[in-house]
C-alpha cells in the first residue's frame, strides 16, 4: 500500500473536545501521517498508509460514528476466486468486504465520500455483477444464475446424446456438428471464466474445465480433418457432467445455505387479510389461536400463550397480556391477541435475524485465508501434473491415449471444494447456533470464541435479572423514605423504580432533576432532597451513612438503602464451568455491597463502580477478552472486546453492539462449544476436499491402469460431485 | 437557557443530559467526555476555568 488521502464524514461531533477526541482516535491508527478534523463541516481528512476499517473502528470506539454505506453485489464467480475478488475491491473507500462463495454475494461497506457503488460495479464487471438493492433482488440474482445453468445443462444433455449416437455409429462429422452447441453454448461459462482467470494471471476450476474440454475438442477437430481418432463424446460428456454436478451443487447451496425471510399474511381489525408487508405501523392486527404472529408489536388487547422459540430457543410458551411485546414468526399456541404494529416486513426482529445469519456466512475466518493462499497454487500444480502425465504416457502409448490421461487429470481436480470447505462450515455453525437463539453476526468472532482467555460479565441485567429490590439500611427519619419514593417515582431508572415501590404516599414534588448514573434531586413537600449513589452524596451532603443509595434531606443524610438483585438461572453453573479454563470477572457500574456479595457467592472477582469508559478500558487491557453485556448500555466495552457479546432484548439487532447476540448468559457455553465445533468441521471439510483430490488425480493420471481406468468424462463427473459431497457433508452431518 | 461547560468553555443548553451536581451547584457539559474530565478534577476546573481543548 502507499500513501493516500481520504475524506470521512464523522457523525456525532458537538464541540472542540469532540474534535480532539476524534483526532486522537484516528492518530492512534497504524500508518496515519496526518489528520484534520473540521467541526463545522463534520469531515475528517486522513492521510497516510492506513487501513480504512481500522480508522472507522477507532472512531467508533471513541464513541463517534463514521458515515458508511452498505452495498451488496451478486457475482458469477467460483468459490476459489474469493481472495481475488476481495483483492480487487481493496481500493480506496472500501472499509470492509466479505464474499460468500456459497451464494456468490459480495457485501461491501464503503465510505460514500471516496467511492460509489457505480465505481465498484465497473471494477467487477468481468464477473457479470448485479447491484442488489434488497434481499428479494439477492434471491432473484441467485435464481437467475441457477436458471441459466439449468438451460445450459438441458442443451448439453440433448446435444450430447446426439453426439454419442453419431460418434458410436461412426458418423464423426455429425458428432462434430452436434458437439458445437455443447462446447460453445453450454461450456461458455467455463471458457469465459478461464479467460478471466488468464487476464488476472491466475488459474482456477474454469481453467481446468476449459483446458480439458477444449483440448479434447480441438484435438478431435484436427484429427477429424486428418482422419485420425476423435473424442467428441468425451469432450461433450465432460462439459455435461461438470454441469450436472455444478447445477446440483448450486441448487443445494441455494436451497439450504440461504435462509429465507418467512413470508406472512396479516388479519387487520377490519377482518381483511393482507400481505404482512402491506400493514402499517400503528395498525391493529388480529391473531387467533394456532396462528403465527405476522408483525412485531405490542399486545393491544386479549391474552394468549406464545411459543417464542424463534427468539429465545426455548419452546415453553410465554403468557402474553396487554402491553407485552410480540414478535413476528412466534406462534400463538392458544388464546386471542390484538397486536399494535410497531415493526413490519424487513424491519421485524426475525427479518433482521435472517439477514444477520446470511451475512455472517460471508465473513472470512482466519483459516479460510490460509486455504485461499493454498488454492492459488493448486491449479498450476494440476496443470503441471497433467503435462507430466502426457509426457510419461507418451513414451508407451499413442499420442491420443496419452492425451486422454492428461485430460482426465485436468478434469478430475477440484479446487472448488477447497474454496467451499471453510465458508460452508461457518454457514452451518452460524445457522445451528441461530436455532438455539444465538445470533452470530461475524463468522470470525465465532472462530475467535475458543481462543478467549478472560470472560467478563456485566452485572445488572446480564447475570442478574435486573429486577432490583431496595432494602432500607439506616433510617434516621422514616418520612425520608416516603419522600425518596415520591421523588424517584419521576425516574425510570431500575434503582429508582425499586425505591419508588417502597411507598405510595402522594407528595408534592417539584424541580425534579436527574443526574444520569449518579442520582436525582428535587423539592419534596418544601424540602430539598437528594437521592443517589454514595459518591454523589459525598460530593453534595454534609455527612455520609452506610448504604448503597443515600437520601439526603436539606443537606443531611436521613435514610439509606441496600440494593439487591436476583441471579439468573444457570449463571452459577455456567461460571463454575467457565472457571475451569478461563479467568472470569464481573464488571459493574453498581458500587453497592450487593455486588460484593454476588461475587463471593459466585466465587468471582467483582470490579465495581466502573463507568462505561472504565469498563471498556478494563476489557481492552485483558488478553483475548470476551465481554458479555447489554447491547446498548455496554456498547463501548462490547466493541473493545476480542469477542463482544450482547444480551438480546428482542429489540433492533442493527442497533445493538456485539459480534454475537445471545438470549441468556447460559448460552455462552453453547457459543464456546460451537466455536470448537466450527474449527473441527473446517478441518474435516478440508481433509475431505484435499483427500478427494489426492485420490482422484493419481487415478485419473493412470497410476492404476489397466486395473482401473478413469475416462475424462467420468473424472469430470467425480470432480463436480466433490463440491456436492462437501455441501451435503456440511449440512447433514449430525 | 444556556450555560458554560466548565471544561471546554462551550455554551451548553440546560436541557442536556450531561450534567452533575457538585457542592450543591449544577454544572452542564457538552459531552460525556467533558463530564468525565470534570469528575476527575472538579476543583481544578472550578479554580482555573475552562481549558478549552484538552
Amino acid at each position: 500500500m502507499s500513501e493516500k488521502k481520504e475524506k470521512l464524514r464523522i457523525v456525532g461531533m458537538h464541540c472542540a473536545t469532540c474534535v480532539n477526541t476524534v483526532t486522537k482516535s484516528i492518530e492512534k491508527v497504524k500508518g496515519i501521517n496526518g489528520v484534520s478534523v473540521n467541526l463545522a463541516t463534520g469531515y475528517a481528512e486522513v492521510q497516510g498508509d492506513f487501513k480504512l476499517n481500522e480508522v472507522v473502528e477507532s472512531v467508533r470506539k471513541a464513541g463517534y460514528d463514521v458515515e458508511t454505506q452498505e452495498i451488496k453485489l451478486a457475482l458469477n464467480a467460483n468459490p476459489e476466486e474469493s481472495s481475488r475478488i476481495l483483492n480487487s475491491v481493496t481500493v480506496e473507500g472500501v472499509i470492509s468486504s466479505h464474499f460468500n462463495p456459497a451464494t456468490g454475494v459480495l457485501n461491501l461497506r464503503i465510505n460514500p465520500q471516496a467511492v460509489s457503488s457505480k465505481d465498484l460495479v465497473e471494477k467487477l464487471s468481468e464477473y457479470g455483477v448485479t447491484l442488489l438493492n434488497n434481499d428479494k433482488a439477492e434471491v432473484s440474482a441467485i435464481k437467475k444464475d441457477m436458471n441459466s445453468m439449468v438451460y445450459s445443462l438441458i442443451v448439453a444433455s440433448l446435444f450430447t446424446a446426439l453426439v454419442l449416437f453419431y460418434q458410436y455409429t461412426g458418423n464423426y462429422i455429425y458428432a462434430f456438428v452436434f458437439s458445437i452447441p455443447v462446447i460453445i453454448y453450454s461450456g461458455r461459462r467455463y471458457f469465459k471464466g478461464a479467460f478471466r482467470a488468464l487476464r488476472n494471471r491466475t488459474a482456477d476450476m474454469d481453467t481446468l474445465v476449459a483446458l480439458s474440454a477444449g483440448t479434447a475438442w480441438i484435438y478431435s477437430v484436427i484429427d477429424l480433418a486428418n482422419r485420425g481418432e476423435v473424442f467428441f463424446d468425451a469432450a461433450s460428456l465432460l462439459v455435461t457432467f461438470v454441469l450436472v454436478g455444478k447445477t446440483l451443487d448450486s441448487y443445494l447451496r441455494y436451497r439450504i445455505s440461504y435462509v429465507h425471510v418467512p413470508h406472512f399474511t396479516a388479519r387487520l381489525s377490519t377482518g381483511e387479510i393482507v400481505d404482512a408487508d402491506q400493514v402499517n405501523v400503528g395498525d391493529i392486527v388480529i391473531v387467533k389461536s394456532g396462528e403465527v404472529i405476522p408483525v412485531d408489536g405490542v399486545v393491544y388487547d386479549g391474552t394468549g400463550e406464545v411459543d417464542e422459540s424463534i427468539l429465545t430457543g426455548e419452546s415453553v410458551p410465554n403468557k402474553k397480556n396487554k402491553g407485552d411485546p410480540a414478535t413476528a414468526d412466534s406462534y400463538l399456541v392458544n388464546g386471542y391477541l390484538e397486536i399494535y404494529v410497531t415493526r413490519r416486513g424487513g424491519n421485524t426482529y426475525i427479518a433482521q435475524l435472517v439477514q444477520a445469519v446470511n451475512d455472517a456466512g460471508t465473513s472470512s475466518v482466519g483459516l479460510k485465508r490460509t486455504v485461499d493462499r493454498v488454492t492459488a497454487y493448486f491449479t498450476p500444480v494440476i496443470i503441471v501434473i497433467a503435462a507430466l502425465t502426457f509426457f510419461v504416457w507418451h513414451m508407451t502409448v499413442p499420442v491420443s491415449e496419452a492425451l486422454l490421461f492428461s485430460i482426465a487429470v485436468l478434469a478430475s481436480a477440484c479446487p472448488c471444494a477447497l474454496g467451499l470447505a471453510t465458508p460452508l462450515a461457518v454457514l452451518v455453525q452460524v445457522r445451528r447456533l441461530s436455532n438455539k437463539g444465538i445470533i452470530v453476526r461475524r463468522g470470525d468472532a465465532l472462530e475467535k470464541a475458543r481462543h478467549v482467555k478472560t470472560v467478563i460479565f456485566d452485572k445488572t441485567g446480564t447475570i442478574t435479572s435486573g429486577q432490583l429490590r431496595a432494602i432500607p439500611a439506616t433510617v434516621v427519619d422514616g418520612s425520608a423514605i416516603a419522600m425518596a419514593a415520591a421523588l424517584e417515582g419521576l425516574s425510570s431508572h431500575p434503582v429508582a423504580r425499586a425505591i419508588s415501590s417502597l411507598s405510595g404516599i402522594k407528595m408534592n414534588v417539584s424541580d425534579f432533576t436527574e443526574f444520569i448514573g449518579e442520582g436525582v434531586m428535587g423539592s419534596v413537600e418544601g424540602h430539598n432532597l437528594l437521592v443517589g449513589k454514595r459518591e454523589f452524596i459525598q460530593k453534595n451532603c454534609d455527612k455520609i451513612i452506610d448504604g448503597d443509595i443515600i437520601v439526603c434531606v436539606d443537606g443531611r443524610p436521613m435514610a439509606s438503602f441496600f440494593i439487591e438483585d436476583e441471579v439468573r438461572d444457570g449463571v452459577k453453573e455456567l461460571i463454575d464451568d467457565l472457571k475451569l479454563n478461563h479467568e472470569v470477572l464481573i464488571a459493574t457500574g453498581d458500587s453497592s455491597s450487593f455486588a460484593d456479595d454476588l461475587g463471593r457467592n459466585l466465587g468471582v472477582k467483582v470490579l465495581k463502580g466502573l463507568s462505561a469508559q472504565e469498563k471498556a478500558e478494563l476489557v481492552k487491557s485483558m488478553e483475548n477478552s470476551m465481554f458479555i453485556g447489554d447491547g446498548v448500555n455496554d456498547a463501548l466495552a462490547i466493541k473493545q472486546a476480542y469477542v463482544g457479546v450482547s444480551l438480546s432484548s428482542g429489540s433492533d439487532i442493527s442497533k445493538q453492539a456485539g459480534d454475537i447476540i445471545v438470549n441468556s448468559p447460559a448460552a455462552i457455553k453453547l457459543l464456546i462449544d460451537g466455536s470448537y465445533k466450527l474449527e473441527s468441521r473446517i478441518r474435516e471439510n478440508l481433509i475431505w476436499a484435499f483427500g478427494y483430490n489426492a485420490v482422484l488425480v493419481p487415478i485419473a493420471a493412470g497410476i492404476l491402469y489397466p486395473a482401473i481406468y478413469l475416462p475424462p468424462q467420468f473424472a469430470a463427473l467425480a470432480m463436480s460431485l466433490n463440491s456436492v459431497a462437501v455441501t451435503l457433508w456440511s449440512f447433514f452431518r449430525p | 437557557m444556556s450555560k458554560i461547560d466548565p471544561v471546554c468553555g462551550m455554551e451548553v443548553d440546560e436541557s442536556t443530559q450531561h450534567k452533575t451536581l457538585y457542592k450543591g451547584k449544577v454544572y452542564y457539559f457538552c459531552t460525556a467526555n467533558c463530564k468525565t474530565e470534570f469528575d476527575r478534577d472538579p476543583e481544578g476546573y472550578l479554580k482555573s476555568g475552562p481549558r478549552g481543548m484538552h
